[in-house]
């Protein structure tokens, strides 16, 4: 059973009342206040309307919006996808209508949800950034803008921005200096360390860093020996990286003070709570929705549940990992 | 802040009433059906659902086409041949079961009736057909009705009872297993020929041909990019029926798109589960997949 006791036990309680109270979910994130620690990733949740009718929306406390960029992208050939063990490859390659349908058509369409939206931001050169921050700056439904540092699957994506921090601070700059929004520096993990990454980002104005974007990763077709995608690498998600996206979070959370969220892999309440433990104050939900696209709801009643049962707070979990376990018997 | 826990309509969990293995006539091959009104109440020919192989397994959702609905009980029909893990586990529900489900999903088959209708199905690509046909015929309207379906061999030729119980014979086409396809199919069949189910449109009548027949297929890629192009050259309109990897279903994640053709030539991505799966062929740019 992949789903913990706890959670089954939550569900059905909560079922009896058939509402929840979710104020003792309310969190911080920097200048963000969300209703829930519950945010949808840029890329699984389109532009929200998707889910209608399959998702009760407003267990996530933020949706991030897919990827926009100045001019629409085609997007990569197919194929796009393919499955691995305990998680997925993909190269979208950032498809989008671009920021023009984005204002007139997807994000009035996402307004009506009620819940704060994040952009999410591609560009092939700062000055994209730049632009596309300055356009977005004025939308009121906006809650947040996220610079999109570290997608793998373009040619100007992580290799660019993401891997070298001298850019990614010119970036990140460029972008603070043209809108007063909160910004989110979304980074990618495909990187020997990536301290120095976060401060560079932190340093030049970031008030929010999210750790990270998916894995580089390959699958090959024995068969044709091609790769079984459009590309030969592409981005790991899921289940599968969650450690390695755990360690990253905590590594940044334990040598910078800035407000961290927490993404990949995440699937269960106890993924949540590990990632708040080890310092993050928020987390995305990616991977997980195309599986259970409710899963926001039952990772918020899992939560609480946790948080009664310990008798503590959000705030008092984040950051409170205890360090090494020490093993006291053999 | 008191949020309702409201229940979300497409997402089910659904009861299984049957999950039926249809060894030996067709090795591999389940029929399940389930118990999900509002799958029932709101499908069109065409669409499918998006299952959970497992609530104990990691795996994506599983996308299979939709074959019947009966309104009246709520039940839902789909066929499916296990070919890998998640098919698998989907063959080991048993009735009483629980199968979480979304649905129905995509955009199916336009109901074109002033017109003769031609379908062309192949392996698992035949069962949806039997919907479609019972909606082509109930729509009252006459519509003149065939049936060509093609495999292999002629044991992935399916569903020939589905068709039988509403009144029409398919013409059936094996790649190899002619004199065995004689025997199995000859009453339930119109004709049964050896070869590609393409050579079909030798077979098709002027009537068919000159009245502009509606060429509907589902089945393997090679078949409909086949059947597209002969229907396509014969000047008929054409919707084929697409499969793809899917992950979220709902249109959200852009991992199932196909590249489809624009008007200057050019190509742009439409997605699978949400555009799709029935596409009019002339617009799916067959050469790029
Ligand atoms: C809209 C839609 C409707 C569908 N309707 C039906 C249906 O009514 N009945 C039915 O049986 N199937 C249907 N399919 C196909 C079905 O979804 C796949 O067979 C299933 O997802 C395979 O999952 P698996 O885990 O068993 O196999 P996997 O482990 O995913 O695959 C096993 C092997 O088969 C290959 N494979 C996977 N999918 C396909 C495919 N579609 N075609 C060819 N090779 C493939 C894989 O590359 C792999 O080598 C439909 C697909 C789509 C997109
Ligand atoms: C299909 C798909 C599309 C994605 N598109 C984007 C994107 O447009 N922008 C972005 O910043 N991240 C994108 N991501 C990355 C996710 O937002 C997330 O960082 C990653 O999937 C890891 O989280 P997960 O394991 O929970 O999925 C995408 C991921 C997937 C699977
Ligand atoms: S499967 Fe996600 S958009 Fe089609």
């Amino acid at each position: 059973m992949w789903q913990s006791r706890d959670n089954i036990y939550i569900i059905v309680s909560y079922r009896i009342t058939m509402d929840a109270d979710l104020s003792k979910l309310e969190s911080n994130l920097g200048p963000l206040a969300l209703k829930t620690p519950l945010i949808a990733a840029s890329g699984t949740f389109g532009y929200g309307p998707e889910f209608e009718n399959v998702t009760d929306l407003h267990f996530f406390g933020a949706i991030t919006l897919k990827a926009v960029s100045l001019e629409p992208r085609p997007g990569n050939p197919y194929p796009r996808i393919v499955e691995t063990p305990s998680g997925m490859l993909n190269c979208i390659g950032l498809e989008n209508p671009g920021v023009d349908i984005f204002l007139s058509e997807k994000l009035p369409e996402a307004c009506k949800y009620g819940i704060p939206l994040i952009a999410n931001l591609v560009g092939d050169r700062i000055e994209d950034y730049r632009k596309l921050a300055e356009i977005l700056d004025r939308e009121s439904c906006l809650a947040a803008l996220e610079i999109n540092a570290s997608c793998p699957n373009v040619d100007h994506g992580f290799l660019t921005f993401g891997a070298n921090s001298a850019i990614l601070g010119e970036l990140v700059k460029s972008v603070r200096e043209v809108t007063s929004i909160p910004l989110i520096a979304k980074l990618s993990p495909n990187v020997t360390d990536i301290v120095p990454l976060a401060k560079a980002a932190r340093n030049a104005g970031a008030d929010i860093l999210n750790l990270s974007n998916t894995f580089l990763g390959m699958s090959i077709c024995i068969d044709s020996r091609k790769s079984r995608l459009s590309r030969d690498y592409a981005g790991l998600s899921g289940r599968a990286i969650r450690p390695i996206a755990l360690r990253i979070a905590h590594q940044v959370a334990s040598s910078l003070e800035i407000p961290i969220i927490g993404t990949g892999g995440i699937y269960e309440t106890t993924d949540a709570l590990e990632f708040f433990i080890a310092g993050a104050s928020a987390v995305s939900l990616g991977t997980v929705n195309f599986v259970h696209p409710n899963r926001a709801k039952d990772i918020c009643l899992g939560i609480l549940e946790y948080l009664d049962r310990k008798n503590t707070t959000l705030d008092r979990l984040i950051g409170s990992y205890e360090g090494p376990h020490a093993c006291e018997t053999f | 802040m008191k949020v309702p826990l409201s229940k979300s309509e497409r997402q089910l969990l659904c009861e299984v009433v049957e999950n039926v293995d249809l060894a030996p006539e067709t090795p591999g091959h389940f029929r399940l059906t389930v118990d999900a009104p509002y799958i029932a109440e709101n499908a069109a020919p065409g669409q499918f659902i998006h299952i959970l192989p497992s609530s104990e397994s990691d795996l994506l959702r599983r996308p299979i086409s939709i074959m019947g609905i009966d309104s009246d009980s709520g039940i839902v029909t789909v066929l499916y041949r296990v070919i890998g893990e998640g098919t698998r586990l989907i063959s080991q529900a048993e009735a009483g079961d629980k199968l979480d489900i979304i649905g129905p999903l995509g955009n199916g088959f336009p109901i074109i009736t002033d017109k003769p209708a031609v379908l062309f199905g192949g392996g698992v690509g035949i069962p949806p057909l039997a919907f479609l046909l019972k909606k082509l015929v109930d729509s009252g309207k006459g519509v003149s009705v065939r049936i060509i379906l093609g495999a292999r061999e002629p044991e992935l030729i399916i569903c020939l009872e589905d068709f039988s119980k509403i009144g029409l014979k398919p013409d059936i086409y094996v790649e190899s297993g002619l004199a065995e396809a004689k025997k199995l199919f000859g009453d339930k069949a119109l004709s049964v020929h050896e070869g590609l189910i393409t050579c079909a449109f030798d077979e098709l009548s002027d009537s068919e041909t000159k009245s502009g027949a509606v060429v509907y297929a589902c089945g393997p890629i090679p078949m409909l990019k086949a059947v597209a192009y002969k229907s396509l050259n014969l000047g008929l309109d054409c919707y084929v029926s697409l499969e793809n990897k899917l992950a979220c279903g709902l249109g959200a994640c852009l991992g199932c798109s196909i590249p489809v053709k624009n008007d200057d030539g050019d190509i742009h991505y439409e997605r699978v589960c949400r555009e799709g799966p029935v596409f009019n062929a002339s617009r799916v740019a067959f050469d790029k997949m």
